[in-house]
């Protein structure tokens, strides 16, 4: 008897700005929708641990996607993409959210995405209150920048092979992270195609800048949690509790011995650390409805 | 005032040399780095990605493409078992920390996972000498 897992994968055919996108999500559980967004560079299979946690998924519908370009998310036919330089648009990557949320038929989802996902977690949040229950950012913070000549010429460079961005990845990763899980999760980093990780970096690095807006975020339309790991020295816990402190309302926590990834790189932490965030969003719910 | 850092050469050599992980990264990888502790200089020369000479000291003249820099302190706190967050990583000490990482980045970069194994080495025989004395 095969032992299947119970996470189901499919692709959806979605429209954003007049391009058809056909994309890749997995999802397991039944509940309150919660949606999945992973690192810049990565895919979906970071929260593959979320996605058979039994404790998680009898109460959330868990979905993880993989943004156009990475995982199985293919660039779309009707672009000529070998002939531009990918950059993620914060615009663009915001309305692909919306409009994921709306094929799906998905009422108020939970979103909780990390490092560029926790970015978009406060973008979404600051622009798209009425559409989330609650925002959650992993590794987030107002800004991330001062890395651009890094990651434009040395994280994608024609002599530099995809070693390099796993090696990259395992100094985010904590020395206290079960190795394995670590592995891992540079692992997916070494599959990325170029031009991604760079690419994605735009928005990471460049496009997303909460600093003179953070505090227009209203957590009485969309509670705000920021959640950062005292290893991760991009998202590194000063920033992100900044960008919880300008935001009234935002409940900040700090992840001791965990690094840039926590969901996949110390799965087993992390989820200590994201239980009471899901009983306070959870508890918050029936008070309102009550 | 009496060094509180020195490292055992020879053994982080023979250990790099018979690492897995170092022995498979590191290959095709023709290089020389320049450890500084504090004013302590040490060389270590990469030589078709074995470690070919590992050396305390200069007497001035030595060449290098990738240099990895911090006073004593800095080191401590690197070479510790579980280092402190930033101390755990020399690309992450170099942001948060007093530590300079540079030369040939091209280099450093292609071949940051075998950098990454030479700290790691390097503390497993620190802590290991530490412990021996």
């Amino acid at each position: 008897m095969a032992r299947f897992s119970n996470i189901v994968g499919r692709y959806v055919y979605l429209d954003v700005e007049g391009i058809e996108y056909r994309v890749y999500f997995e999802e397991a559980g039944e509940g309150i929708p919660l949606v999945c967004q992973h690192t810049a560079g990565s895919d979906g299979r970071q929260y593959r641990h979320l996605l058979e946690d039994k404790d998680i998924t009898s109460r959330y519908r868990v979905i993880a996607l993989d943004l156009p370009l990475h995982g199985k998310s293919l660039p779309p036919v009707e672009n000529r993409y070998w002939e531009d330089e990918y950059k993620l648009k914060k615009d663009w990557f915001m309305k692909f959210w919306i409009s994921f949320v709306k094929e799906l038929d998905l009422f108020q989802p939970v979103f909780m995405g990390c490092s560029m996902g926790g970015h978009l977690a406060a973008d979404l949040a600051c622009h798209y209150p009425d559409e989330f229950r609650a925002c959650i950012g992993l590794e987030s913070s107002c800004h991330s920048g001062g890395f651009d000549k890094m990651f434009q010429k040395w994280w994608r460079h024609p002599r530099l092979s995809n070693d390099t961005k796993a090696a990259m990845m395992l100094s985010l990763c904590s020395p206290h992270s079960p190795e394995a899980n670590v592995r891992e999760t540079v692992w997916a980093y070494s599959q990325g195609a170029p031009p991604v990780f760079s690419g994605d970096l735009n928005y990471y690095g460049i496009e997303h800048d909460l600093r003179e807006t953070a505090s227009e975020i209203d957590t009485a339309k969309c509670m705000f949690y920021v959640l950062s790991g005292t290893y991760d020295w991009s998202a590194y816990p000063e920033a992100c509790q900044e960008l919880a402190n300008k935001v009234s309302g935002a409940q900040y926590t700090l992840m001791e011995g965990m690094g840039h990834f926590p969901m996949s790189e110390s799965p087993v932490e992390f989820k200590k650390y994201l239980m009471p965030v899901l009983a306070d969003i959870e508890q918050k719910e029936q008070v309102a409805a009550a | 005032m009496e060094r509180s850092v020195v490292l055992p050469v020879e053994a982080i050599s023979e250990r790099l040399n018979s690492d897995k992980e170092f022995t498979l990264s590191a290959r095709f990888w023709y290089c020389d780095l320049r450890f500084s502790i504090g004013s302590d200089l040490y060389f270590m020369r990469i030589e078709n990605g074995k470690v070919d000479t590992f050396v305390s000291g200069t007497e001035g003249f030595d060449s290098y493409t990738i240099s990895v820099s911090a006073p004593e302190t800095v080191w401590v706190e690197m070479l510790r078992e579980k280092p402190e967050p930033f101390y755990h990583d020399w690309f992450a000490a170099s942001f948060h920390h007093e530590l300079e990482f540079g030369g040939d980045l091209e280099s450093a970069y292609a071949y940051y996972s075998s950098i990454r194994r030479i700290h790691a080495c390097m503390a497993e025989c620190y802590n290991a000498q530490k412990l021996a004395a």
